[in-house]
């Protein structure tokens, strides 16, 4: 009996064991190159309507016009406005 | 545009001061004068600046907010060397007049010095990349500011006039020494901030704009002091039961 179920472990190991040397994988294809896709333009800084941004050359900081008209219109509003206020503040006999 | 014009234009300016100051009869309209060109020089500016000027050579067209900036700041300088002034001399000689003047130049100091750094921030976003920065120069700025904005809420808190008006000169006293500070602090520091500006520091072109924008913020000093001085003299006037500014003199016997 013992010799019997011997005898049906070593077959069913026999039978489910990868006993034969591994097979050599195909050497996997070469990578097609790649095909290389020109890089995208890049955006062009806004430009000032009156073409100032010609004389603007590169490695320098490229539009910021934004800040520009925010520190031109806050130095108005600056002058404006106090100009406002000294005359909302003006004395009577002026106002009168 | 050469640099002559806006000279000429100074020259008109200091001219038109001296003549307020000197005959009493032309005061009503100078101011007006002055406020009125600077209003067409103000306009002229937005040209010159954004148009006519040449790009920084690294900044490229953000370095135009150099002929706003520069000259607000100067004009806070001017106004607070002549708040220091105006205190040594009332300390020196008690005068309402002194009094008024110190306060007038305090508070448009303040306006000038605040638009001044309120556009420094937005012209350190694109060059530095961030809004604010402890740098000396930032720090040495807001020390200056908030010490004259602190002179001006002495001034406001205190009933009596005359206690008033000698605390206040002291105060004003010791808020002019950080104005030596604030201007050496980008040359006693390592500062991000560069060094002073001026017209001599930047191209030809560059140097008739900026003063330019000196000569137009000048002719909006010199209306909002003398405005500012009359409120401040009609409070005096109010408080103390002075006699009118322009009260007749009594003639001699």
């Amino acid at each position: 009996m013992r010799a019997l179920f011997a005898g049906l472990v070593v077959a069913a190991s026999l039978a489910f064991a990868d006993i034969a040397p591994p097979e050599k994988a195909p050497p996997e294809p070469a990578p097609a190159p790649a095909v290389v896709e020109p890089a995208p333009a890049p955006a062009p800084a806004p430009q000032h309507p009156m073409g100032i941004e010609k004389a603007v050359g590169s490695g320098v900081i490229q539009g910021g016009w934004e800040y520009v008209y925010a520190c031109y219109a806050l130095a108005v509003i600056g002058v404006l406005g106090y100009g406002a206020s000294l005359f909302v503040r003006r004395p009577k006999e002026q106002a009168s | 545009m050469p640099a002559s014009i806006p000279l000429l234009l100074l020259l008109a300016l200091a001219v038109m001061v001296v003549v307020h100051v000197v005959v009493p009869k032309t005061r009503p309209i100078l101011w007006k004068v002055s406020a009125a060109l600077g209003l067409v020089m103000l306009g002229l500016l937005m040209y010159l600046g954004m148009f006519y000027a040449p790009p920084e050579a690294f900044m490229s067209n953000v370095g135009r907010i150099l002929y706003v900036h520069v000259p607000y700041i100067w004009m806070a300088f001017i106004a607070f060397l002549m708040n220091v002034g105006c205190a040594f001399a009332y300390l020196m000689k008690k005068s309402w007049v002194t009094d008024a003047l110190a306060e007038s130049s305090a508070e448009v100091g303040v306006l000038f010095g605040a638009v001044g750094v309120a556009m420094g921030s937005i012209w350190a976003r694109p060059t530095w990349g961030v809004w604010w920065d402890w740098d000396p120069r930032l720090i040495s700025t807001t020390v200056m500011l908030l010490s004259y904005v602190g002179y001006l809420a002495l001034r406001s808190f205190t009933e009596d006039p005359e206690r008033r008006a000698t605390w206040s000169a002291a105060v004003g006293i010791l808020s002019g020494v950080s104005l030596p500070i604030t201007y050496y602090s980008v040359r006693w520091w390592n500062s991000l901030h560069q060094v002073q500006s001026s017209t001599a520091s930047v191209d030809k072109t560059m140097g008739s704009v900026l003063l330019w924008g000196l000569v137009t913020l000048l002719c909006f000093l010199f209306p909002f002091i003398v405005k500012r001085y009359e409120i401040a003299r009609a409070r005096q006037t109010a408080a103390m039961e002075l006699p009118p500014l322009e009260a007749p003199r009594p003639e001699a016997a």
